[in-house]
């Protein structure tokens, strides 16, 4: 799948298609997100690992390929991207910080290894170019440890692993669709300056609840956590509680409106029933 | 347009976590965890998620200060050296070598800290040397 990769990026750039790719480089051993811009660096193009191409800078709180955008206005940029990139990219244009219209978007599929690793509900991009689309596993059984609890164990079950937190906003900082100026768990109602652990339940409700209808459940904060938090956990029931009620998956359509931010859409889609 | 991530180690503790700075167009616009990286595997403490926020921060300090009257003053590298080296002199003088003592750092490396190690010893004469986290 690599060498096709590399060989398709590389005719964009020659056929000059696109003036830049973005993706993943590997060098001395280490992988990173890169900005190809000559044929000749795609030997250092590599694919399959768990670094993601989309995620929000700091601190400008700008998405990586919007400040792209807002560097070269206009120009074709192609971006390589597994199922989550792609979800995380989509949500950030439903909020107008991507032209997805100036992307070219390749994307690649996961193995089921790796899908399963990730808990991921949908390891392949909908611009699908390479790979072989495999299902994503079903994290019933994963969500059934806390589904099943009563609201006393589930309190004291967050409450312990909450306690654990050491307030190092890895979780938000590597979240592809947090994209606020303004971060609510900056403000010092919600979890004081210089505390930790950080006020339970306030600081962490409010990012879960703040992205319950972005969040495309792409593992990154998870990740993230020194502390091993399962904050995956949690996104994966809300996310559910979101498909369910509101009709609405986050990442699948960049024209989209987000339901949160639009009432009226949210009633359309509950008497159509979609 | 340039976009690159440069790896590097954190300069806040001894622990030796690794990141990226990401560069775009030679400007240093924030920090990636490397998340194959050995020590800090992809998670990173609130300094090290915040390392390119003081490089180019309007409060660093960018010249040596000099208390004059109570209030600090602006000096050159020269004038403030001299200041320190006068000062250990007179103390040394007065006082003897065991009324000197040094803080090495975290955020230095090992070299770094074996240079001040011997400083100490060798050149103020004490081996009131100790790390800054007792401070
Ligand atoms: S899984 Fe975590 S990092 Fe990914 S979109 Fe959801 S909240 Fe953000
Ligand atoms: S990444 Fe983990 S430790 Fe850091 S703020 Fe989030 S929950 Fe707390």
């Amino acid at each position: 799948m690599l060498t096709e990769i590399r060989k398709h990026c590389a005719d964009l750039l020659t056929r000059k298609q696109v003036a830049a790719v973005y993706g993943l480089r590997e060098r001395d051993g280490h992988t990173a997100p890169y900005l190809f811009t000559r044929a000749e660096d795609l030997d250092g193009l590599t694919v399959g690992t768990k670094v993601p191409v989309t995620f929000t800078l700091r601190p400008a709180k700008k998405n990586i390929i919007s400040a792209f955008q807002e560097k070269c206005p206009g120009q074709k940029i192609a971006v390589l991207v597994r199922g989550c990139d792609e979800r995380g990219l989509y949500e950030v244009a439903k909020r107008g910080q991507i032209q997805v219209a100036d992307l070219a978007i390749i994307g690649y599929a996961c193995d089921a290894d790796q899908a399963r690793a990730c808990h991921c509900p949908r390891p392949h991009p909908q611009n699908l170019k390479f790979g072989e689309k495999v299902q994503g596993p079903s994290n019933e059984a994963f969500i059934a440890k806390i589904v099943n609890m009563s609201v006393a164990e589930r309190e004291a079950f967050w409450r312990a692993q909450f306690s654990k937190c050491i307030k190092c906003y890895g979780c938000r900082n590597s979240c592809p669709v947090c994209i606020c100026k303004e971060c609510w768990m900056e403000n010092d109602a919600f979890s004081p300056t210089g505390w930790l652990p950080p006020d339970f339940p306030m600081f962490h409700f409010v990012h879960f609840y703040h992205l319950s209808d972005s969040c495309i459940e792409c593992g990154a904060c998870v990740d993230a956590c020194p502390m091993d938090i399962p904050l995956n956990l949690i996104r994966k029931v809300l996310s559910k509680k979101v498909q369910e009620e509101l009709f609405y998956t986050a990442g699948q359509d960049p024209e989209e409106k987000p339901p949160l931010a639009s009432r009226e859409e949210a009633k359309e889609r509950l008497e159509k029933g979609i | 347009m340039n976009y690159e991530n440069v790896l590097t180690t954190c300069p806040y503790c001894g622990a030796g976590c690794n990141f990226y700075l990401q560069i775009m167009d030679g400007e240093l616009v924030g920090v990636l965890p490397c998340k194959d990286h050995p020590v800090s595997q992809g998670k990173l403490c609130i300094k090290g998620w915040t390392a390119n926020e003081f490089v180019t921060s309007p409060e660093r300090l960018t010249k040596p200060l000099i208390k004059r009257d109570g209030k600090f003053v602006e000096a050159s590298w020269d004038e403030a050296l001299d200041a320190v080296a006068a000062k250990f002199k007179a103390t040394r003088e007065n006082h003897g070598p065991d009324a000197l003592a040094v803080l090495a750092s975290a955020k230095i490396t090992n070299e770094e800290n074996y240079a001040l190690m011997k400083f100490t010893r060798a050149v103020l004469g004490t081996n009131n040397i100790d790390h800054c986290a007792r401070l």
